[in-house]
């Protein structure tokens, strides 16, 4: 196959050599310089140049009528959202004319002065007058949408007071939130203590207590292996052991700061937070929302409350905002409405399951082989009751006091699982 | 300067290895880089199109994906891997902003033009200027080698951010890959700053006699303060990559902190990822105008000779040219605005950005005052032109939105950036590139490009150009974000699928078209009719050279420069061009 096409290709140019070299000689014989453009050169470049004109100015607004500046994804659903919406408008409305008009200007004058017979050029070199013109009138304009964008930008980025704090914690390839309970305040985390049943790595002492021993009892194993049968192990598997048996030792001397940072509140505010795989809000109820990644940096965008906050291992950072239409609500939008409904026959004709309006959290920022997949629902109900019906079950099994219960000192662990790996290998040889 | 001169014809023997390969001719080096350069763009076009494939139709098994890749990128379902869909997409990246963008567009015509235009026999260093292109030979080898490597090339998208780009837990691509990747671009930098001091020295140095800094074509002073960009920022993603690859392999932990992967805590702790993109947007965002600085000079010179008239405003283009080289260093924090970064700090680069726009708006409305009532000659090399003015200002325009942190929240890393940055420095980038092939093509080969070829080739390519890239724009305020090897796991985005399919045809009708400028390139190299002397009527000096110059440059003594270099359609003068080294009529007063 790949031979054949080869084939094909060589012959193709060569047929093509030979077509330009009958061109080349004609042309020759005509006594053309191939530096001169042609008087009917010209005439189909000019005309293309109009007619590619027009096609750029009419597909243009043909896409932004169709399209518009926010295609698909209806009104914000924030309420900072909507400044940015409006401040969007304001500076599309400004943009479009500037396209207009210089696309226009230079492509008027690109056909209108194409090169004719005893036509000479104006020599016209400067113009201060004109350059100034075209210094201060572009100015003033960014003056303008520079003063409206940071008014805007100070507005959106202040953190308000009182807010629910909400954690939403990025890994690969999932989302995870942690809700922070009646005290509204977050448990500590940290990394180090990360478990199977510990997935966002919060902190209590107790927690820390159960680790210590347990990381303690994976040594002293490890120790005992090592020293009762080490003639035994061969050396690649005994260096992995002893690289393991550093690196629990040095885990358990990082316990210490963490345990010095806990407090009885601390503990407290970590045992009553709820660890949840969907987001749920409630309309008119300001949010602020800390990130955290645990692997790689992912990117938490919201797109239809116009929001995006990176998530950046070693560093929280913090969103605030705002929903102010309920799920429900965006349903019966009209503008959702014909749009799913679009959608929905497009997917019946190829055989998809049918959709319903959501809103989701998607991940953008480049983070592994399913990227493209990792999304979290988004639920926003109307009233705090709706809210609180769903709370209270979520609070039955997620408290992180529950899941951490799971977390006995003799509890096999991720560690010890391998530790057991290990020992069996070795045993086995 | 004047004592060593050459004598045509007397200079001293070439073999073929010191006269093609480790040639110190700046005009050699210059096809060099030019030839590698357009290697290396058709093995990006080749990647852009698959992956453009893989976008429209996610669901498809396609014959070019196993022609071209191979099965080491096809799943057990024929459909490319989601992880080496990101890894073509870095490549692609990778490859066209410094292989093509950096090395190809400032490496071809840096080289060629710098001795010729400001009248000096050639390089200050040839031997520099030669390393130059070894390195970048060798840099672009090892970054098409890491294509066919076993875990395959670097997959983290071509900023490379840490940590997806460091564990290789994260993604296979991290592994050898990005070692390669880092090797590569180490290599690569290397090559630039030896181009770029040469570039420097020269113009500053070896001027001819009477060729002032004010006489410089605008090319010279685009060349000159692009070579300055790129010695002032590579050395920073010199370092940004050593560290990188310390993290990688030494266990440090520059970039590293707080890491669990792989059901492990990893020792790393203290290190910040966003100092690396810091780091890198130091020089990623001066590199933007590395990239464009270049092809603005190329137009400014072709819209100019091919108008018939001065270029309009030629201090005010240099004013524009510092301004931007300036303002380009104090943006960077721009493409950092949803990190986390205090929103004071994110005001401040909005400021500095937008500033941008008012000398890129000047230099608009000069190419625009340009064409004003002048006797535009449409050879290829100005109707590029045209188009690259054209997608400058489209381009540019976008740019106001992304440098407004308040509107950038919501399309930030999505496609309509993707669209921006591609119409800005993607097109008006290679369309200078291309204006530049078909202008000093004469100057290189001593042949004629066929024009009408030229044509087509300029008409496919901007249609397909504005059609990949126009509509692109709609599909990231829908909120697609970018580098996803699929949308179909979001309902919201079927509403621009469409688009997608479209862009993709588009992309496909534009790949297309490079083989008639491939082939039009490599024909009239062999059998192109022979050119005159100065075939477009110009006035700069590299037109005042022999057709075929050899090394040297001029066979006799350096030419003297009397004038400007735009002295077109001068009243007093019978010819509508007035080459730089003739001197002055009587009473005749110097531009």
């Amino acid at each position: 196959m790949k031979f054949l096409i080869i084939i094909v290709i060589v012959l193709v140019i060569i047929t093509a050599a030979q077509l330009m070299k009958v061109y080349e000689h004609s042309s020759r014989l005509r006594n053309k310089d191939e530096a001169d453009v042609t008087e009917g050169e010209t005439k189909f470049n000019a005309g293309m140049l109009l007619v590619f004109y027009l096609a750029l100015m009419i597909s243009s607004t043909y896409l932004f009528i169709v399209y518009g500046a926010r295609p698909g994804l209806g009104p914000s659903a924030s309420e900072h959202g909507v400044e940015i919406d409006y401040l969007y408008d304001v500076n599309w409305i400004i943009l479009i004319i500037v396209y207009y008009l210089t696309q226009t200007l230079l492509f008027v004058f690109a056909i209108k002065y194409h090169q004719k017979k005893g036509r000479k050029a104006v020599f016209f070199s400067h113009s201060t007058k004109l350059e100034l013109l075209w210094t201060v009138i572009p100015a003033v304009t960014l003056a303008g949408i520079i003063i409206a964008g940071l008014m805007v930008w100070n507005k959106i980025t202040a953190m308000p007071e009182n807010a629910q704090v909400i954690e939403i914690y990025a890994k690969q390839f999932d989302w995870t939130v942690r809700y922070s309970g009646e005290d509204n305040t977050l448990g500590n985390s940290n990394f180090k203590v990360i478990e199977t049943n510990n997935p966002l790595g919060v902190v209590t002492s107790d927690l820390i207590d159960a680790k210590e021993l347990a990381w303690k009892a994976d040594i002293a194993k490890l120790e005992k292996t090592i020293s009762e049968e080490g003639d035994l192990i061969p050396d690649a598997k005994l260096s992995e052991m002893k690289f393991k048996l550093e690196r629990l030792n040095r885990q358990l001397i990082r316990l210490t700061p963490l345990r010095k940072v806990q407090t009885p509140q601390t503990d407290s505010a970590a045992n009553d937070d709820v660890i949840v795989k969907e987001l749920y809000l409630v309309k008119g109820e300001v949010y602020e929302f800390k990130f955290r990644s645990r692997d790689v940096i992912h990117s938490a965008l919201f797109p239809h409350f116009r929001a995006q906050m990176n998530c950046v291992p070693g560093m929280t950072t913090r969103l605030s905002f705002k929903p102010t239409i309920s799920t429900a609500e965006m349903r019966e939008n009209p503008e959702v409405i014909a749009q799913y409904k679009k959608t929905n026959e497009k997917r019946a004709a190829e055989g998809r399951e049918e959709v319903d309006f959501n809103y989701l959290l998607l991940c953008n920022k480049i983070c592994g082989a399913s990227h493209y997949n990792m999304q979290m629902n988004i639920v926003v109900v109307d009233t705090q009751a709706e809210f609180d019906i769903w709370y209270a079950k979520q609070k039955e099994s997620k408290t992180f006091a529950q899941l951490a219960g799971l977390l006995e000192p003799e509890e096999i662990t991720d560690s010890t699982i391998k530790e057991v790996i290990v020992i069996q290998e070795v045993a086995a040889d | 300067m004047a004592e060593h001169t050459h004598e045509e014809g007397h200079h001293h023997h070439e073999s073929f290895i010191t006269k093609y390969l480790f040639s110190q001719d700046h005009k050699m080096i210059s096809k060099q880089f030019l030839l590698t350069a357009m290697l290396m763009g058709v093995v990006a076009v080749i990647l852009s199109v698959l992956f453009r494939l893989q976008i429209a139709w996610p669901n498809e098994e396609f014959e070019a994906m196993k022609f071209f890749l191979g099965d080491s990128y096809l799943g057990t379902d024929g459909l490319l891997k989601p992880d080496r869909y990101l890894a073509i997409v870095t490549i692609h990246g990778t490859i066209m902003v410094f292989f093509v963008l950096t090395g190809g567009l400032s490496g071809t015509f840096s080289n060629l033009l710098i001795p010729l235009q400001v009248g000096a026999r050639d390089m200050a260093s040839g031997f520099l200027n030669m390393l130059s292109f070894w390195f970048f030979a060798l840099s672009s080898s090892i970054m098409l080698f890491s294509l066919v490597i076993e875990n395959g090339p670097a997959a983290s998208g071509w900023t490379v951010y840490p940590p997806l780009s460091i564990l290789e837990q994260a993604i296979p691509g991290s592994g050898l890959g990005m070692t390669l990747w880092l090797l590569s671009m180490t290599l690569f930098i290397a090559s630039s700053l030896l181009g770029a001091l040469n570039y420097i020295v020269t113009i500053i140095n070896l001027r001819t006699i009477g060729m002032k800094m004010t006489r410089l074509p605008l090319t010279m002073w685009a060349f000159f303060v692009t070579a300055i960009l790129g010695v002032l920022s590579f050395p920073v993603l010199v370092s940004a990559v050593l560290l990188l690859l310390m993290d990688k392999t030494f266990g440090t932990s520059f970039y590293l902190s707080d890491i669990f992967i792989g059901g492990e805590a990893l020792d790393a702790s203290g290190g910040s990822p966003i100092l690396y993109q810091h780091l890198f947007w130091f020089l990623g965002h001066p590199e933007v105008y590395i990239v464009l600085l270049p092809a603005l000079g190329i137009t400014s010179e072709i819209v100019s000779t091919n108008s018939r008239k001065p270029i309009f405003g030629y201090r005010a283009m240099i004013g524009s040219i510092l301004a931007i080289g300036f303002l380009s260093f104090i943006v960077w924090g721009h493409h950092m605005f949803i990190t986390g970064m205090n929103p004071f700090i994110g005001g401040i680069f909005v400021f500095t950005t937008l500033l941008i726009a008012i000398p890129s708006a000047v230099k608009a409305f000069n190419y625009i005052t340009t064409l004003w009532r002048g006797n535009i000659r449409y050879t290829p090399a100005m109707l590029f032109s045209i188009g690259l003015v054209s997608t400058f200002i489209t381009g540019g325009l976008t740019g106001i939105i992304l440098a407004d942190a308040t509107l950038d929240i919501p399309v930030h890393d999505t496609y309509f950036v993707v669209a921006h940055f591609h119409i800005v420095m993607g097109l008006s980038a290679i369309f200078g590139m291309f204006a530049g092939v078909y202008h000093w093509f004469p100057k290189m080969y001593g042949k004629m490009m066929n024009k009408k070829l030229g044509y087509a080739h300029f008409w496919a390519t901007l249609i397909g150009g504005y059609g990949v890239f126009f509509p692109m724009h709609f599909v990231g305020l829908a909120g697609a974000p970018r580098r996803y090897y699929s949308n179909t796991e979001f309902a919201f985005l079927d509403h621009v699928q469409d688009l997608n399919e479209v862009i993709t045809i588009f992309a496909i009708i534009g790949g297309l078209a490079q083989l008639i400028f491939f082939f039009n390139f490599f024909y009239s190299i062999y059998a192109g009719r022979k050119t005159t002397q100065n075939p477009w009527k110009s006035n700069t000096l590299e037109w005042t050279t022999p057709v075929n110059p050899g090394h040297g440059n001029w066979p006799g003594d350096l030419p003297i420069v009397h004038r400007w270099p735009y002295d077109y359609s001068n009243p007093d003068h019978e010819e509508d061009f007035v080459p730089q080294n003739v001197p002055l009529k009587e009473g005749e007063v110097a531009h």
